[in-house]
């Protein structure tokens, strides 16, 4: 079986992602950007890519459904989630969508989330 | 519009809750140091994952965590020429008078208009609390002082103008 590049991956995983946004499945597509992401390689251009990827699934989001999507995840996928909503404010034009994660996520796990944010360089 | 402004400072809020745990750390490079690693940068092992809240592209938060130190570099919202120039001159204004208010840098970082550095010694000699309400109402704040600015330029200008232009009729 060919082996894929890690940029191959990170637009296979978008162009999925992608389709589940466009099926409104919003829960399915954090889940599948958390299996993706990070990306297994060392470069900050494949690691923007899938920060971007994430990013557009968090902007994609209805702002009613953020409390619902949060609690249909684990604890490691919200972690990386709102490790992914400060990598996405870092780059974004507009970022109401991305407090309101912020805070949602805030209120679900408390302080602890934001301080595995500050621990992991990975992203 | 006032909602995101809230939601924003809460979420800075809470990132500098999480990244103001400091504790002393000797420089491990060079004998007998104690450096702010945040400034230093010698060892990435002691360096947090630096971490942006944003609220627009203009309106941002930095905030870079170490071990025994912490750095805010703030963005403040400039909508036009006149915003930018006053807010240059008041970043320089507070930036020059650093040494009095103890945790602001006598430069702020590239990109952002103004910079606090808070280390384990402040953290140690000010209450924790104290310091982070210190910089979100220096936040909160800021841009009513630059508003306020403005308007006392545009009310000027009107004055001279008017003077000024009484002569020709």
């Amino acid at each position: 079986m060919p082996k894929i590049s890690a940029v191959e991956h990170v637009e296979e995983a978008a162009e999925r992602t992608q389709d589940l946004i466009g099926a409104s499945n919003w829960n399915a597509a954090i889940q599948h950007c958390c299996e993706v992401c990070p990306p297994k390689s060392k470069e900050a251009h494949i690691r923007a890519l899938a920060g971007g990827v994430f990013g557009s699934v968090l902007q994609a989001v209805p702002s009613d459904q953020i409390a619902d999507v949060i609690a249909a995840l684990d604890t490691p996928q919200k972690t990386l989630v709102m490790k992914y909503t400060y990598k996405a404010m870092g780059s974004s034009e507009e970022c109401a969508k991305l407090l309101k994660w912020h805070g949602a996520l805030m209120a679900d796990s408390g302080r602890g989330i934001i301080c595995r944010a500050l621990a992991d360089r990975k992203i | 519009m006032a909602q995101t402004l809230k939601t924003y400072l809460t979420a800075i809020r809470a990132t500098l809750d999480a990244a103001l745990c400091l504790r002393n750390f000797a420089s491990q490079m060079v004998e007998r140091h104690n450096k702010p690693e945040v400034e230093a940068r010698l060892n990435k092992e002691l360096l947090l994952q630096p971490l942006v809240v944003a609220r627009n592209e203009t309106e941002k938060t930095l905030i870079e965590g170490s071990i025994n130190s912490l750095r805010v570099s703030i963005c403040i919202k400039q909508s036009d020429q006149m915003d930018e120039f006053l807010v240059d001159r008041f970043s320089r204004f507070l930036a020059q008078r650093a040494e009095e208010f103890v945790i602001l840098r006598r430069t702020a970082c590239k990109g952002y208009d103004i910079s606090f550095l808070i280390t384990n010694f402040h953290v140690e000699t000010m209450k924790r609390d104290e310091l982070i309400e210190f910089i979100m109402h220096f936040m909160a704040e800021v841009n009513s002082e630059i508003s306020i600015m403005k308007l006392a330029v545009n009310a000027r200008a009107r004055v001279v103008a008017n003077t000024f232009l009484k002569e020709f009729v």
